[in-house]
Formats: C-alpha cells, sequence, structure tokens
C-alpha cells in the first residue's frame, strides 16, 4: 500500500518506517505540510498518516484536503495524538481525520492501525468496482430496453400517451403502444417481479414476444399463452410478469382486455360513466398452473379514454383519490390536460409512502374513424360496375407484406371510398395475404402454430430466406354503381391466389368460430367482416368482398 | 426494515408481522424453510393479520415456498391477510394458486 507519512523528526520517521517497512508498503516520508500537500497530489497515496503540527500547513489541512478529494478516491487519514488537545479530537474528526494512534507508539499497534484501515481502503475499492459494473449493466439494459420498446418516442401517437416515473436508475415496468394495422391499436404494460434491473431484464422478453405477435394482429389470448411459456422457460420460480395487453380497433368501436394482475383498467365514457376491467388471469410465468385466459370485449366511442396503471401507482392511490382525481377527464379537460393533470399528480406521489416502485400509466382516447362525419347512403346498389382493377405480384422474400399493404391501402384510399371500409378491407387483404404466403407459398403448416410463435417463426424465416421464384398474386377491384367517373366506390373486392396445393377450406366455412385455436383466425375474420367469401375447387384461391356504405 | 417472522413449528404456522418485501426475503426463508422438514405437517399456515403491504418480490417469495412444499406433499394456506393484502393476492389471482383462510 502507497502511504503518506508526514511527521517531524527523523527518529519518528525511522521508527513509522521500521514499523510498516515489513510489511512491504511503500512509504513518502515529508516532514512539512506544503511538502506533504505536494506529495499527496503527485504520488497519490492510499492511505496517509500525519501529525497535528507540521510547518507551513498543518496535519488539519492535510487531512481537509484529503476529505474534499475523497468523493473521487477514498483515502484514510491516520494521526498520530502528539500535540491533539482532548478538546482538539472534534475538530480532527470533522477535518476528516479517521483514526488516532498515540506517539510514541508500539509497533505492532501501528501496523494493526493501518491494517484496519488498509482493508476499508480495498473494500472501497471493490465498492467502486461493482458500482462501476453495475452502472455499465444498467446502462447496457436501459440501452436494450429503450431500442426494443421505443419508450423515448413520446411523439409517435397522439391521443396514445402511456409513461412511467422511474423510482429506479431503470424502469422496471415496461410500456409499448404500436398500431399493427391503420386504426388496430395494441398496447402493454409489463410489470415484473421486483424493481429496476431485476424487474427490468425479465421485460424484455415479453416485450419483444409482445411487438412480434402484435405485428401480425395476433388475439391477445394467443399472444398472453406465448408470453407465459416463454417466461416459464426464462425465469426461476418465483419471478413473473404482471401484464395488462390491450387492443383497440377504431373502425368497429371494439376495445379488448386481457389484465393479469394489474389493477383496474377504467373505461372513461364521454358521459361521464366509468365501466372497470379488474384482473382476472394470473401473471404470466407462473409454474405449476394452467393460468387460464380471459379476454373481455367492450364497444367504446370517439373520445371515450381509457386508463390503466402499474401497481406503483394503485398502491399509494385510494379508490376515492382515483375517481376524482385521474378518473375526471372526458368532457370537462381535453386528452393534453388529463394527461398533464394525471401526470402532475404521479409526481407528488413519487417520494411518497409506499416509494420504490416505478410508476407506469396509460391514457388513451379512442379517435374518431375516419368516416365519422360522412353521410351514409341507404343501401348499396345491386347493380354495380368496376370503377378500376389492379392485379399485383407478390414476392415475400423480397417484400415484406407491411411494406407493401400501405402502398395497396394508399392507392385504394386515392379514390371516393369510405376511409374506414378501406382500412378493414386493409386488415382482411393483410390476413389473406398471409394466409396465402405462409401456407401456400412457404409451405408452412398450420399446427406448427400450436408449438407456439417463435417455433412457427423460426420455420417462416427459414423458408423466407430459401431461394424461389413464385409468388402470391392478388387482384383489386373498386365497384361504383354507376358508371360514373368520380362516383363513390360502394364495394372493394379483393382475390388472393398462392401457388401452393391449397387446402380443405370447407369445414372453416361452416364450423364455430374459431375462438382461442392458434390458427383459423383469418378466415374467421373473413367470414365475419368481409362479404361473398369463396375459394376456389382447389383452396388456393380466395376472394372476398366489404361494402362501403 | 419493518418485518418480523415468528415461527411455530408445533402447529406448522409462521406469523409474519410488517411490510413484506425484497429486502425481507432471507429472513422470510429463515422463518418459513424449517417448518417444511416438520414431520407429520401437511400445510404451512402463513399468518398474514400482521403484514400491512406486499411487494411484488413477496409474491415471489410465497410462490418458492410453494414449489418447496409440493415437493414435500405439503400445501400453503395464507391465513386471514389484511385488507390490504387481500387487495393485493385478489389482484394477481393468487386465490387461484393458495388456501387463503379468513
Amino acid at each position: 500500500m502507497r502511504i503518506l507519512v508526514a511527521v517531524r523528526g527523523h527518529g519518528l520517521q525511522a521508527a513509522v518506517a521500521a514499523a510498516l517497512a515489513p510489511d512491504g508498503h511503500a512509504l513518502t516520508q515529508v516532514e512539512d505540510g506544503v511538502e506533504a500537500l505536494e506529495a499527496y497530489r503527485t504520488q497519490e497515496p492510499e492511505l496517509v498518516l500525519t501529525a497535528l503540527d507540521l510547518p507551513r500547513a498543518g496535519g488539519l489541512e492535510l487531512a481537509r484536503v484529503v476529505r474534499l478529494a475523497s468523493r473521487q478516491r477514498f483515502v484514510p487519514v491516520l494521526m498520530f495524538t502528539l500535540g491533539v488537545r482532548p478538546e482538539a479530537f472534534k475538530a480532527c474528526l470533522e477535518a476528516g481525520v479517521m483514526e488516532f494512534i498515540a506517539s510514541p507508539f508500539e509497533a505492532e499497534e501501528l501496523r494493526c492501525r493501518v491494517d484496519t484501515l488498509a482493508r476499508l481502503v480495498r473494500l472501497q475499492r471493490h465498492l467502486l468496482e461493482f458500482q462501476a459494473r453495475n452502472a455499465e449493466e444498467l446502462a447496457l439494459v436501459k440501452h436494450m430496453l429503450t431500442r426494443i420498446t421505443g419508450q423515448d418516442r413520446r411523439d409517435g401517437a397522439p391521443g396514445f400517451h402511456m409513461e412511467t416515473l422511474q423510482d429506479h436508475r431503470i424502469n422496471g415496468d415496461a410500456w409499448v403502444h404500436r398500431e399493427a394495422l391503420p386504426g388496430v391499436h395494441f398496447g402493454m404494460i409489463c410489470d415484473a417481479t421486483g424493481h429496476g434491473l431485476m424487474a427490468g431484464v425479465s421485460t424484455i422478453p415479453v416485450v419483444m414476444t409482445f411487438l412480434a405477435m402484435v405485428e401480425r394482429d395476433i388475439p391477445l389470448a394467443t399472444i398472453y399463452l406465448e408470453i407465459h411459456a416463454k417466461l416459464k422457460a426464462l425465469l426461476p420460480t418465483g419471478h413473473f410478469a404482471c401484464l395488462l395487453l390491450l387492443r383497440l380497433e377504431v373502425a368497429q368501436g371494439v376495445l379488448s382486455v386481457l389484465n393479469a394482475g394489474l389493477p383496474d383498467v377504467h373505461v372513461l365514457r364521454r358521459d361521464g360513466s366509468i365501466q372497470t376491467f379488474a384482473s382476472a388471469v394470473l401473471p404470466a410465468g407462473i409454474r405449476g398452473v394452467d393460468p387460464g385466459v380471459a379476454v373481455t370485449e367492450v364497444a367504446v366511442a370517439p373520445g371515450d379514454r381509457i386508463f390503466a396503471f402499474s401497481d406503483g401507482l394503485g398502491d399509494r392511490t385510494t379508490p376515492e383519490e382515483l375517481r376524482t382525481r385521474y378518473l375526471a377527464g372526458p368532457g370537462r379537460a381535453s386528452h393534453r390536460e388529463h394527461c398533464e393533470a394525471i401526470r402532475l399528480r404521479v409526481a407528488s406521489l413519487a417520494s411518497g409512502e409506499g416509494a420504490g416502485d416505478d410508476l407506469t400509466w396509460a391514457l388513451w382516447e379512442v379517435p374518431a374513424p375516419p368516416n365519422l362525419a360522412a353521410p351514409a347512403p341507404a343501401a348499396v346498389p345491386a347493380l354495380l360496375v368496376p370503377a378500376f382493377e389492379a392485379e399485383f405480384r407478390l414476392d415475400p422474400r423480397v417484400h415484406g407484406l407491411r411494406d407493401v399493404l400501405p402502398r395497396v391501402l394508399s392507392l385504394v384510399m386515392g379514390f371516393p371510398v369510405d376511409h374506414g371500409q378501406a382500412q378493414i378491407f386493409s386488415m382482411l387483404l393483410m390476413e389473406a395475404l398471409n394466409n396465402a404466403v405462409d401456407h401456400g407459398l412457404l409451405g408452412l403448416d398450420s399446427a406448427l402454430k400450436a408449438r407456439g410463435f417463435e417455433v412457427y417463426e423460426q420455420h417462416r424465416r427459414l423458408a423466407l430466406a430459401s431461394p424461389g421464384t413464385d409468388t402470391v398474386r392478388f387482384r383489386i377491384t373498386l365497384l361504383h354503381a354507376d358508371g360514373v367517373p368520380g362516383g363513390t366506390i360502394r364495394r372493394i373486392r379483393a382475390e388472393v391466389e398462392d401457388p401452393g396445393p391449397g387446402f380443405d377450406w370447407r369445414p372453416w366455412l361452416q364450423g364455430p368460430e374459431p375462438g382461442l385455436l392458434p390458427f383459423g383466425r383469418g378466415i374467421a375474420l373473413l367470414r365475419g367482416l368481409g362479404r361473398d367469401l369463396s375459394f376456389n375447387e382447389a383452396g388456393n384461391r380466395v376472394a372476398f368482398s366489404i361494402d362501403c356504405l | 426494515m419493518n418485518f418480523s417472522a415468528h415461527a411455530n413449528s408445533n402447529n406448522g404456522s409462521v406469523m409474519l408481522v410488517g411490510r413484506l418485501t425484497f429486502e425481507c426475503h432471507q429472513a422470510f426463508r429463515a422463518a418459513t424453510e424449517p417448518l417444511l422438514d416438520a414431520v407429520g405437517q401437511t400445510q404451512l399456515q402463513l399468518d398474514l393479520s400482521g403484514v400491512t403491504y406486499m411487494d411484488s418480490s413477496a409474491l415471489g417469495m410465497l410462490l418458492v415456498l410453494r414449489e418447496k412444499a409440493e415437493t414435500r406433499s405439503m400445501t400453503v394456506a395464507l391465513v386471514k391477510p389484511s385488507p390490504c393484502v387481500i387487495a393485493i393476492l385478489k389482484v394477481v389471482q393468487f386465490g387461484k394458486l393458495f388456501q387463503i383462510l379468513a
């Protein structure tokens, strides 16, 4: 250990050297206060042994300088008591002296005191190294979480506000909002076991799974089961994730809620009424139990707001506070003002009782569908004639569906067409094209989905990476009533054909709704929302229409 | 840490008092694990009447205890939880995992 020794007199210096040198310490010896300060700066000792009385600058001043610098580097000061009056000990301790030793001293006692302080120095060094490593690990997880969830993008979704007031250096909660298809919004709040890094790490697989699945508009129940399976495989017993999964389909005015372990979700109606959705499902990732799944669907109207929060906020809020401070929104304040009021209230809770958890909240406002103000025609005329028709060939190895579909939709939107219905058409076309690409062109078996989304995606990625030249063909026809140029589009028709052998579609057209089955949902959607659904005999070509009223 | 645990090996019960959080996990284990090896017990009862708060880590401790109990053919019952704790257990649906005795 490097030790700075600031004492006067050769005799004392020699005694200190004789006591400490055998232990391998490197001593820098000075007899003057100014020299001691200079040696402290240049030699960077790990321990200072000083007398009180030194020429030009005393031991007290030396101790103060060392203490001031201790924020960067901890260096204990050991002082000889020679010349220290009893009433001066307090001033010495306040100046930064940690330990005293009588002078003249016993060599063994000096060695013991230096050894004790050396252990403190080593502990301090280990602590600093641990803190630096910890800070680096935290920074990495924070970087990953931010990149994965996009939580640094605050202004990406007007009306779909979500945020966290962090209580730790990284956010242990995770929240995500994605508009998976035009007018189809997904949201998630994930609150994993523990706080800070422990919770933050657990949310990474949750968020990644959620984002991958909403990209393909997978039902909430299937998303939950996939996350549950993944967490069970990854986390030890005792760790789990409370989840709130939301899906809002604007054109249909339907909100789907899956609440697995988070406080009640509130739907605030414009008329002042409030509907709540309590947790009905076990948190994801708990071993040794079948969690069961419950998704609630409720009709919502433009201007209704959805307020949700993690238990960090729930633990610090009484029902009365909830009603008066958080839920008084629609009809009185704008969405922005409502958000600001919640933010102020949440900030005031951060240091109160129960502090220690992150405070995550979401306030969504249901937007108006694009066709809200459009006059509704009485009915679609019986005789319709094509106004526009286009045929496309899609190679999914070159262009992803999510790249292509918005361009096709914008082409359709260029005509006088009901935008809300066009968005539903876009969703149905996405389903039909997904089926054609996955099963017809890539030859993926639907039964694979029962083995988990990740297994299915792996097979899909492998199939997409294989060489091939075949394509999916699809045709879009816009029809209007009278053939007058510029007339309103009354029906949109699509035909999608893949190069595969087809499938037996008959049971799917006649059977019950597939419900929670991991496959068959696309056909259910086409049946439910489209019209004139038909297949060719082989089952590799599907056609459907949607009316624009 | 405002928490204490008092085990009674005669009837396989543990009385927990205070805020049950991550910081309590060593005290929780020390109080509960010896009871898992108590001869003749088929149920371990956690008296939660004195618990004022549980965080998610504490819920995780319950799950770990439940798993260990299962390997010894034992069950875990949560006894007399306070209204605050009942609300927490209800939100996370732990009634599906533990017997809750009022």
